[in-house]
């Protein structure tokens, strides 16, 4: 699987905001249920959009939602 | 129960391999009947173009009939099968899905085309071999679209 720098904790802030379900997250930022599940799984990047759509659905500033890992890749490349 | 949730095929997975599916069944399937009927006129002594030009136009509208009557019927048996509604949205990362599938569909259709052009070229192939190529590399590049939706649902980017 590509290597992702970017991680998120979707998931831990869906259950800290009464169990939000990842359809709910889906329809609040006008996406489909798979793209969430995708982005949880760090199988896809969002948009700096829908970045800041997720982060304004939990009120949080968008880098407790997501993390830039540069080290992720160069750990990928040296195997 | 999420985990596992994750794990099934995604709405848009089994889309895609019934739609590749259904591109197969109706390739074959018209490819068989138009061979079976017209063999003469398409590889005979006599070459008709204009039958041939009739035949390839003629797969459009079978085809797009076909497709509306095959989504039909899938989207039934998904929804009660999965209990799961079509999507009624296409967000940003189908739309870059598509794209990417569409690039590759494009060049794969590209090839074929110049392969097609490149047979007329050379003395003793017969003229038939350029459509062969249209048709052949047509249905390939449909293949290839479908392969690449599916290796970037399941696997990312």
């Amino acid at each position: 699987m590509p290597k992702n720098h970017i991680s998120n904790n979707i998931r831990t802030l869906r259950f800290l905001n009464e169990e939000l379900t990842q359809q709910q997250l889906a329809d609040k930022v006008g996406v489909t249920r798979q793209t969430i599940v995708a982005i949880e799984k760090a199988k896809y990047s969002p948009t700096l959009e829908l970045a800041f759509k997720i982060a304004a659905v939990f009120n949080v500033p968008l880098n407790e939602v997501f993390t830039y890992n540069p080290d992720a890749g160069a750990k990928d490349s040296k195997k | 129960m999420n985990n596992q949730e994750e794990e099934k095929m995604s709405y848009q997975e089994r889309r895609t391999i019934m739609s590749m599916l259904s591109g197969i069944i109706i390739f074959v399937g018209y490819s068989l009947y138009i061979y079976q009927k017209y063999n003469d006129r398409l590889f005979g002594n006599e070459i008709d173009l204009k039958f041939w030009a009739t035949a390839i136009l003629m797969m459009i509208p079978v085809s797009i009939v076909a497709r509306i009557v095959i989504h039909i019927i899938f989207s039934i048996i998904n929804e009660v099968t999965s209990r799961e509604k079509d999507p009624k949205i296409t967000d940003e990362r189908d739309k870059l899905i598509d794209l990417r599938a569409g690039r590759n569909s494009h060049y794969v259709f590209g090839l074929g085309f110049m392969l097609g052009m490149l047979s007329l070229l050379f003395e003793g192939t017969p003229t038939y071999m350029m459509f062969v190529c249209f048709v052949l590399f047509g249905f390939l590049s449909e293949m290839i679209e479908g392969i690449t939706r599916l290796y970037y649902y399941r696997r990312g980017f």
